[in-house]
């Protein structure tokens, strides 16, 4: 890093007189300091991983075109090994001890919710590109931003994929998680409106691998659909004991852990027929997202997933609120941010300038089709038709 | 020597009350982690370590005193310390009847029990609909670190009061004799029962008392921050470390732990888990009975030359 400058600054002076101001003008402003806490290690470490190459890969792209208001980005993380306290902990060190220009919310709901109160006590705008709960954006605080679609947009979809099929009952299971939590209680209001009732709820230990228990008893109460709100970790388990308890509701739904693009690693064809939900369209339309994946795959060896996407898109907001700004200022970045609408890779970004609730993102709604992910709602983005029924374990 | 002791005492005490004053954030959080790990760790002592009824559960307290604490505060509008206050009552309250069942088992089984015995406590808990289950508890916003960092405070210096007390008192002697040898002491005319459930409630006071503050903290408590099994086995650790039954091992073993946690996560992210695990392990070895026993041995010996 310093010699890598030093010798920036050097080659730039000697080679062009005459873009030797410039250029080391440039070189010599200190970098934009950007500190986030994420989980590398733990139980949110597959999420936290995404996360984390989703900054770096858009940080190192942009000071490839130059930076931010001319100046480069730095990044500067640590891992809070999935642990609120830590992840406070972290924050509080990274604007005082690192003394970062700009703070990045971390991953998942259970950090986030107390690290806010730290971006709230400094006034420092933290846009928080891992929490579909909305719950922590109406305490009245000013300072947090929502950078993925709410919950209820992950849900939306695929009841109304079930309804098309008139399909009545569901059953809900998931880890006993914040989120996972946050998902189930979203279920009611929107099933409600399609006429559908919940015949069954589960919440299983965080760091279960065993679900026979729990499979068996979903299959007792017999739901035309089953919505799993389950993390990577999970997701493969609870899929498993579907097929060893030979069982098949109609429509099978993994949020979130079977939008990471290694489910079909480790489940093989077992995967088709599953609906999940993404944020982040793999196969849209345009070169930038084009451009991204390709980028992603050669800077990592393997697939972005939409948390990659959500966190690249997060920056992309702050650097479209730092150019309206044209400083660092804390209270005017705040106010961009809040007021700024920028199409990202993830969608158009909105949020409601008092609760910083995003207004504009969506989800779509995915399914594993041939050992690829298809996205199948909504109809006007997508690329394929659902397969209806989930199929039965003996037709594969 | 005793009044050196004193001197220096006193010293430590005002520089942890103005610490506020000329800390930044980071530090002050820093501070507040370590006096609450040693906290608990001096909670923990007083069952395990003088009583010798070894507990992998005393952070189902701890999970109490947070909830408590979360519900009054939410819920009813308390003010925090009062809450806080009633979430120590409360887990010292809970631990009366526990304990009357729990210090049944002896050795291994107890310890095992005690393990169990969280996992319920939590699961009652987080059953009761206010506590949102696992979606957690929002806190209203407001008391800064600083408050509960003097609260922390207090009660570690509380626990390391009682724990000098009960170092010395005929309370501490028939604990200790429980320890040595369970029959033999009730032969002896110890009420053990009387003394193990008094024991037994004093070690759930403390993290009941701790968990209040934690959970303004937070600001917002799910079951996995609270319950925390991380935050159990450190105090656990800290206290061996630092010498079991002693009165200043558990600060010493805290105050080694987490200097050496923090001076190595930063440097070493990757590896810096491992290099921890390590080096407890060589002082364990080479210090099997903690580092103050080590360091009375060494006097003694220098006295007896």
């Amino acid at each position: 890093m310093q010699r890598s400058r030093f010798i920036r600054t050097v080659s730039a002076a000697a080679v062009a007189p005459t873009l030797a101001t410039a250029a080391a003008a440039q070189a010599q402003a200190a970098p934009i300091t950007i500190g986030a806490s994420l989980s590398l290690t733990g139980i949110f470490a597959d999420g936290g991983k995404y996360s984390l190459e989703g900054y770096q890969l858009w940080i190192k792209q942009q000071n490839a075109k130059g930076g931010v208001l001319g100046r480069q980005i730095a990044l500067k993380y640590y891992d809070d090994q999935s642990e609120p306290a830590t992840g406070v902990r972290l924050y509080e060190r990274l604007i005082n001890e690192d003394k970062v220009d700009i703070i990045m919310g971390p991953y998942g709901t259970a950090i986030t919710a107390p690290a806010a109160n730290v971006a709230e006590r400094y006034k420092m705008p933290m846009i928080c590109p891992e929490t579909a709960d909305v719950v922590m954006f109406q305490r009245g605080f000013k300072y947090i931003f929502q950078g993925l679609g709410p919950v209820q947009t992950y849900l939306y979809g695929v009841l109304q994929i079930a309804k098309d099929h008139g399909l009545k009952t569901l059953a809900l299971i998931g880890p006993d998680t914040a989120f996972s939590h946050a998902l189930v209680n979203a279920v009611p209001e929107v099933a409600r409106g399609f006429g559908q009732a919940i015949v069954y709820t589960e919440f299983y230990p965080a760091r279960a691998s065993d679900f026979a228990s729990v499979i068996e008893k979903v299959k007792a109460a017999n739901p035309d659909v089953l919505l799993a709100m389950a993390f990577p970790n999970d997701s493969i388990g609870v899929l498993r004991q579907l097929k060893q308890s030979n069982y098949a509701p109609k429509i099978f739904y993994e949020a979130v852990g079977a939008s990471d693009p290694r489910y079909v690693e480790s489940a093989g064809k077992d995967v088709n027929g599953v609906f999940s939900v993404t944020a982040w369209d793999p196969d849209g339309p345009g070169a930038e997202n084009a451009s991204f994946k390709a980028s992603y795959r050669a800077e990592f060896k393997r697939d972005p997933d939409y948390h990659s996407a959500s966190n690249y898109s997060s920056l992309e907001v702050l650097a479209a609120a730092l150019k309206r700004v044209g400083s660092l200022d804390r209270e005017k970045l705040r106010d961009a941010i809040a007021t700024t609408q920028v199409k990202t890779l993830v969608g158009n970004w909105r949020v409601d300038p008092r609760t910083g609730i995003q207004l504009g993102y969506t989800s779509y709604i995915l399914q594993w089709q041939n050992g690829k992910q298809v996205i199948v709602y909504p109809g006007n983005v997508a690329h394929g038709k659902p397969i209806f029924p989930f199929p039965v374990w003996s037709s594969r | 020597m005793k009044r050196a002791a004193a001197v220096l005492a006193a010293l430590v005490i005002v520089v942890l009350i103005l610490a506020p004053l000329r800390l930044n954030g980071y530090a002050i959080n820093l501070l507040y982690i370590t006096v609450l790990s040693i906290g608990l760790a001096y909670g923990w002592n007083i069952i395990s370590g003088y009583a010798g009824y070894f507990s992998f559960g005393q952070i189902a307290f701890f999970g109490v005193g947070a909830y408590a604490t979360g519900l009054l505060v939410a819920d009813l509008h308390w003010f925090w310390m009062p809450a806080a206050f009633a979430g120590g009552v409360l887990a010292c309250a809970l631990a009366i009847p526990l304990g009357y069942v729990m210090l049944r088992l002896r050795g291994p089984f107890f310890a095992m029990g005690m393990f169990g015995m969280a996992q319920m406590v939590r699961v009652l808990v987080t059953a009761i609909p206010a506590t949102g289950s696992g979606s957690g508890l929002f806190l209203p916003p407001g008391s800064g670190i600083t408050e509960v960092y003097y609260w922390t405070l207090a009660i570690c210096a509380g626990a390391i009061a009682l724990t000098i007390w009960i170092d010395r008192s005929a309370f501490g002697l028939r604990l200790q004799a429980l320890r040595e040898d369970e029959q033999v002491a009730g032969t002896l005319g110890v009420d053990t029962t009387r003394a193990k459930i008094t024991a037994f409630a004093l070690s759930a006071l403390i993290p009941g008392l701790l968990g209040g503050g934690y959970a303004l903290f937070l600001t917002y408590i799910e079951p996995d921050a609270v319950f925390s099994s991380r935050l159990d086995l450190q105090s656990i650790v800290m206290a061996i470390l630092g010498g079991l039954g002693t009165v200043w091992g558990p600060l010493i073993g805290g105050l080694v732990m987490t200097q050496i946690s923090e001076a190595l996560w930063a440097r070493f992210p990757q590896i810096y888990l491992m290099i921890f695990g390590g080096l407890l392990v060589a002082l364990l070895i080479a210090l099997p009975r903690g580092i103050v026993p080590a360091i009375a041995d060494r006097f003694a010996a220098r006295r007896n030359a």
